[in-house]
């Protein structure tokens, strides 16, 4: 799995560094190193929202800094095929306004 | 609304204007013929003897701004139709002559080349050296120094004069600088741009173009919220608008450890982001190449940062440098340098109400990085960053200038420099200063200060700590 987090200067304002962190150490946490790719990206086109996360190239998400431990922890759960993010991602997003 | 400095500038802006309304709209192949002919639509001449000189020069103007001639490594062409002949000869006495009994200017003369004819002092160009003594002990200053803006500005003696009289460009000693370029009082002197390539880049929908913004950009466009330009600039079809300061920082970092690592081993370092200055080290003092600094420039750095977020993007750097170029066709990195100039033009040429228009954030680097646009900006980063790391015995000297620059440059070359870095700025202030910035006010430096404490991240340390697994190369 590949996640891109936005660090234009839009979703750097709301917390990009922050969300890239939580996500970094959750990763070397949990060691998925080698299942979860964390790459940095230009403004993804919905610098309104909180910082843009994309994952595997398709749906982006807006997960602020609060919302990012949730967030991961559930593409961790995707990741080691216990739950679809479907339904998950809608809570990410009521979490983050 | 824009206010123009001169007339020059309003010239060159509704010429570039023109030229990027053509490339937008893909009609360039008549752009030759026919912008000449929108800026000089007749009967009457507005600034020239008449209509059909202004459209000639017109000509040569559109010509250059489609990417002038083919040598790669010339950037800054005289437009001959343009070049007024300014005098040759650098004095010349004036009405003012009282054609008194004093007579300094002669007694002065080492040359004996001034005599009295019908009352009034008159100089023998054949025998004149154009020392200027006979100006200096003139008591009515009634002799003026009215050698060509062009050669009296440029750095490195560049500027010759052929025989019809027309300005010359050496390119053996032309660093590019920019300076003959302001200075022309006739607009007789352009960069060649790249504007049109930019353009056929960002309406290409496949293609990631980003913008790098140099930081002198803070101090442009003062007519309108700095926010609505970047939303501008998106509107334009960039993908995204990134800081050359956030590379500044990378800079920082960088070069504060190579120079601690020169210092060790009892060798000076020059500072490498100023283009102007790099081209007159190298051609002007070879010998101290390889004291120049190995770390690229910020915008080298930053358009690496972007390649390596985005490998398959094109980076347009955009600035108030010429000498800029040079330094990009050095590189294989930056794909296109553009001129905060051209900039305002393409927004215009596309009908962007700047206006009219929500503010977008620029916010990515630090104080330190964006204080590069003005001189003594990279030595104070560098000395914030090592004081950081409780290292306050780096000496540092800032060179305001070609002509400073030409004299630390001396002092290294006879082993008499008592610092460890030097920091050279071509332009007198700075970026801020450059030949193609659309402002050259007071307020300038103000700017930049405001501009460096509105940054979100305290220092190069935190503003670049999402960059540290990317592994890009600064060297």
């Amino acid at each position: 799995m590949e996640i891109k987090v936005c660090i234009g200067s839009a979703c750097h304002l709301k917390g990009s560094y922050e969300v890239i962190s939580i996500f970094k150490n959750y990763i070397a946490s949990h060691d998925y190193d080698q299942r979860i790719v964390l790459k940095s990206s230009f403004c993804l086109g919905k610098c309104s929202d909180a910082v843009s996360v994309q994952v595997d190239n398709e749906k982006i998400f807006s997960v602020s800094p609060e919302s990012a431990q949730m967030f991961i922890e559930l593409l961790g759960q995707q990741v080691i095929g216990q739950q679809a993010i479907g339904q998950q991602t809608i809570n990410v997003q009521r979490v983050s306004k | 609304m824009r206010k123009f400095e001169n007339h020059v500038q309003k010239v060159k802006h509704d010429c570039l204007k023109y030229v990027a309304e053509y490339a937008f709209s893909g009609q360039l192949s008549r752009a030759v013929d026919e912008i000449p002919y929108k800026v000089s639509p007749g009967p009457d001449p507005q600034y020239r003897c008449c209509v059909f000189h202004e459209r000639a020069i017109t000509k040569e103007r559109v010509k250059l701004a489609m990417g002038g001639s083919d040598h790669p490594y010339e950037f800054v062409e005289v437009l001959p139709s343009a070049c007024d002949q300014c005098p040759v000869n650098r004095y010349v006495v004036t009405e003012a002559c009282r054609g008194c009994i004093a007579h300094r200017c002669i007694g002065q003369c080492p040359v004996d080349a001034i005599t009295i004819v019908n009352g009034k002092a008159s100089i023998d160009y054949d025998r004149c050296v154009e020392c200027g003594k006979c100006k200096d002990n003139c008591p009515y200053n009634a002799i003026a120094d009215v050698m060509r803006p062009c050669k009296r500005e440029c750095p490195t003696g560049a500027i010759e004069i052929d025989a019809s009289k027309k300005a010359v460009i050496n390119y053996d000693k032309c660093i590019s600088c920019g300076a003959c370029v302001y200075q022309c009082p006739f607009g007789a002197i352009g960069e060649k741009s790249e504007i049109t390539d930019v353009i056929s880049a960002i309406t290409d929908q496949n293609a990631s173009v980003y913008a790098l913004l140099a930081p002198a950009f803070a101090a442009q466009f003062d007519y309108v919220d700095l926010g609505k330009v970047i939303t501008g600039i998106k509107l334009l079809g960039f993908k995204d608008v990134v800081e050359a300061a956030l590379g500044a920082d990378l800079v920082i970092l960088h070069e504060a450890e190579e120079l601690l690592e020169r210092k060790a081993e009892a060798n000076p370092m020059t500072s490498s982001c100023c283009p102007g200055f790099v081209n007159f080290l190298t051609q002007k003092y070879p010998e101290l190449s390889a004291l120049v600094s190995h770390t690229v420039s910020p915008m080298i750095a930053t358009t690496r940062l972007i390649k390596a977020i985005d490998p398959q993007s094109t980076v347009v750097f955009i600035g108030p440098c010429i000498a800029k170029k040079t330094e990009k066709a050095r590189y294989n990195d930056t794909d296109f340098v553009l001129t905060f100039e051209e900039l305002a033009a393409m927004i215009e040429a596309k009908g962007i109400e700047l206006d009219s228009l929500p503010p977008s954030p620029l916010n990515n680097a630090s104080p330190f990085g964006r204080g590069f646009a003005a001189v003594g900006g990279v030595s104070s980063a560098i000395a914030a960053h090592l004081n950081t790391r409780s290292i306050t015995d780096i000496k540092i000297e800032t060179a305001n200038g070609i002509a400073e620059c030409d004299k630390q440059l001396k002092l290294l070359k006879f082993k008499r420099f008592q610092s460890d870095f030097l920091e050279g700025m071509a332009c007198k202030g700075g970026c801020i200063k450059g030949p193609v910035t659309m402002h050259h006010g007071h307020k300038d430096l103000k700017s930049i200060a405001s501009y460096a404490q509105m940054a979100m991240e305290k220092n190069p340390m935190e503003a670049t700590r999402p960059f540290k697994d990317l592994a890009i190369s600064l060297i």
